[in-house]
């Protein structure tokens, strides 16, 4: 799809095992990405500011140092998406990559498909543009932003405001990874971000009011120990 | 120890006997011989002298006889004197008389001078002794404090409180100290040690009450005195303590001293012990803390190359024609076995990390049970693909305290095991089920069931149904299961349903979750 772009996207990978590099290049090439590598943070950092890359791949198993502070800084001046590859026993080191400001996590060891997916839902989030009609559909639900109305089915569906403001937070980022920390904040402000149970609770509701079964949710997405992800298709 | 041993050398105690007694009778030598020189010197005064003024000469010896050498040598003194004065100066002379007034007098007046002062001198005397006594054992009492504060090991404390014990007490003393399970152990007989009765000793250790000779508590009619050595927040041991002289120790201030002596060694003992567990501790973290970097550092070691291996059979794969067929398929075989290989891997390191010394870390958070189902049913859509999924969970469930991410290792473990060993079409479901004590989970299957009367021996590692099963697997699955949820607190059992197939049921412990305390509109319709 992105072969037939006008400028192809360019994607850095920051990683230190050349065979991964290496597959990971080729599969992007193969989608028409343009690559380039970095092999410590440090060369990463510098690719990063010279190259402008539209995506970042970084590993957060580094020798050079911490991939957390690595996205801290980036950060600092430049947007642009990162994608995390993580060991399992780093879970909670990827919990603080994404709270640092990282966009989504691929967990070792992954396959190309799942790489590709996510890295085209990354870059679609990014590609879309601000703002639009307010109006968001996704299933059997219809959801209006500004008149903050919400249907199912074309039925209205009764919301609560907090409820309302976690379902918009939540769609407004379709497909990123919300951890408990963003959500908590956005919606319930700083003085929460430790009352998970609240998460819980009103992720329960949504559920009950937005899913066709809320124990196997198609739209609201559990990501353990990490926090939420929306999925509107 | 200088001073323990200087007061406690037999030599010069027998010494210092013997120079009491010697001393008390050079007290009635002096008392004679002062009464019978001034009997012969005094009397070629009298020509210069007044009676009155020899009195006083002659009460003056008494003084000085009472002052030095205490009440016998003063009476005698004063008896001597009495007679001599009479002999000598009372008319008539060289002779006794007690007619006159004047001489009862005399002699009332010097014996009493002389009772009074030498009672003064005996009392002054008696109260330095005590002060010697006193400091004497105060300094025996800093000696062993001294000498017990430097001291690192037990088997220190032991030989320093047994040689201070029986230095200060003239007596054979033993120390016995608790194993792990409170038991004393009985001492190995030595030379100039007592004789232990462990029964005695463990009584006085559980009942921390001093036992055996003259201890009021108990055992009274034994030979040698137990006493327990309380220090403040156990009992540290007992002391057993056989004098010389069975009665040197009734004396009140002897046991008190005793008692004294027996905090500082409990005190020291417990001092020890803390010392030995915050070094022992010390030890235990910094071996976990290695055990845990060193689990990171396999997982990502291990996981980079599967990673590397499982991706670029992959990217093989696309870039071989897709004629060359057998090729694809040999590619899709490894790539299954890497795969195979990763879980394995995650299995053995979770195990790893499950049975770290003083169990797994857990990062509890209050959790929604339909959630975490919810999540691992969705890691597991390619396996449960062909078996009805029956989930039937009341909304009302309450959040649960838990490890997100070990519980849902749990249930995908058992849904796997579930998809696993069924054959396709066989339904799986889960069920939950709030208890008086806790939230039980069931998790079953309509598939042919567990071996009969094995099913427990299932979360065992390395154990698996049948061993003949063809299907992959090392049997690690149920054991992770059941490690987490005892770390948990709950439990885990597997049964044959009534209805057919196997049921794996696990609790865990239910709490009060803090309540929300936010203002939101209530809901007209709620669900």
């Amino acid at each position: 799809m992105n072969a037939m772009l006008e400028s192809p996207l360019t994607v850095l990978i920051v990683e230190d095992e050349q065979a991964i590099r290496r597959f990971v290049r080729a599969a992007l090439e193969g989608e028409g990405y343009r690559v380039c590598e970095a092999d410590s943070l440090r060369r990463g950092l510098l690719e990063a500011g010279t190259r402008k890359p539209d995506l970042i791949i970084l590993d957060l198993g580094l020798p050079d140092g911490d991939g957390v502070a690595f996205i801290r800084d980036l950060r600092a001046w430049s947007s642009a998406p990162v994608l995390v590859l993580s060991a399992r026993v780093e879970e909670y080191d990827k919990v603080e990559a994404l709270d640092a400001g990282a966009d989504d996590y691929l967990i070792k060891p992954f396959g190309i498909a799942e790489l590709l997916a996510r890295v085209r839902a990354v870059c679609r989030r990014y590609a879309r543009e601000p703002g639009g009609s307010g109006i968001i559909a996704f299933g059997e639900v219809c959801m209006d932003l500004e008149r903050r109305q919400v249907t199912r089915v074309g039925l209205p569906v009764h919301i609560t405001p907090i409820e309302f403001r976690l379902l918009a937070t939540l769609v407004t980022k379709p497909g990123k990874v919300l951890t408990h920390h963003q959500l908590l904040r956005e919606v319930w402000g700083p003085a929460y971000v430790e009352r998970s149970h609240y998460l819980r609770i009103y992720m329960g509701h949504l559920r009950r009011k937005l899913e066709a079964d809320p124990a196997r949710p198609r739209h609201f997405l559990t990501e353990t120990g990490v926090g939420y992800r929306f999925c509107p298709s | 120890m200088n001073e323990l041993s200087r007061s406690h050398d037999p030599i010069r105690e027998k010494f210092q006997n013997w120079a009491d007694t010697s001393s008390l009778s050079r007290g009635y030598a002096v008392a004679l011989l002062v009464s019978l020189s001034a009997a012969l010197l005094l009397p070629p005064l009298l020509s210069y002298l007044d009676h009155a003024n020899i009195v006083t000469l002659f009460l003056l010896a008494v003084v000085g006889v009472a002052a030095r050498y205490g009440r016998g040598p003063a009476v005698l003194a004063a008896v001597l004197n009495v007679l001599s004065f009479n002999f000598a100066f009372v008319p008539p002379h060289f002779a006794f008389s007690f007619e006159t007034l004047q001489s009862i007098l005399t002699f009332g007046v010097m014996l009493s001078v002389g009772l009074i002062v030498g009672q003064l001198t005996a009392r002054f005397r008696y109260q330095a002794q005590v002060a010697c006594a006193r400091e004497e054992r105060a300094n025996n009492l800093y000696a062993m404090s001294r000498e017990l504060s430097g001291a690192l090991a037990v088997e220190e404390v032991v030989e320093i409180s047994e040689r201070c014990v029986e230095a200060s007490f003239r007596a054979k003393a033993r120390l016995l100290l608790p194993d792990d399970h409170d038991r004393l152990q009985p001492p190995a007989a030595g030379p100039g040690k007592p004789t232990v009765d462990v029964a005695i000793a463990q009584w006085c250790f559980d009942c921390s009450a001093p036992a055996g000779f003259g201890a009021e508590s108990g055992f009274a009619a034994a030979p040698l005195l137990y006493l327990p050595l309380r220090a403040p927040l156990h009992t540290r041991g007992v002391i057993v303590v056989e004098p010389e002289q069975p009665s040197s120790l009734l004396a009140p201030e002897q046991r008190q001293l005793l008692d004294t002596f027996a905090m500082l060694i409990a005190i020291a003992l417990e001092r020890v012990h803390f010392a030995r567990v915050a070094r022992d501790m010390l030890v235990r973290m910094e071996a976990e803390r290695e055990r845990h970097s060193l689990l990171a550092g396999l997982s990502h070691d291990l996981r980079t190359p599967m990673t590397a291996l499982i991706g670029l059979t992959e990217t093989l794969a696309l870039e071989l024609p897709a004629e060359l067929q057998s090729c694809q398929e040999s590619l899709i075989a490894i790539r299954e076995q890497a795969v195979r290989m990763g879980l394995l891997v995650d299995n053995l390191l979770d195990m790893a990390k499950l049975q770290a010394i003083g169990g797994v870390r857990l990062r509890k958070d209050w959790q929604s049970l339909e959630e975490l189902v919810g999540s691992a049913v969705r890691m597991l859509e390619q396996p449960l693909r062909e078996h009805p999924l029956r989930l039937t969970l009341d909304p009302e469930l309450p959040l649960v305290d838990c490890d997100p991410v070990l519980i849902e290792r749990v249930l995908v473990n058992l849904l796997q095991n579930a998809a696993k060993y069924t054959p396709p079409g066989a339904a799986i479901g889960v069920t939950a089920d709030v208890q008086t004590d806790g939230l039980f989970v069931e998790v079953w299957d309509e598939g042919p069931g567990l071996p009969d009367g094995h099913e427990q021996d299932l979360f065992e590692k390395f154990t698996r149904g049948h061993t003949e099963w063809a299907v992959p697997g090392v049997g690690l699955g149920l054991a992770i299961c059941r490690a987490i949820v005892e770390a948990h607190g709950g439990h885990i059992r597997a049964e044959n349903r009534v209805a057919g197939g196997a049921g794996f049921i696990f609790s865990l412990p239910l709490a009060t979750p803090p309540p929300l305390e936010i203002d939101d509109e209530p809901d007209p319709h709620p669900i």
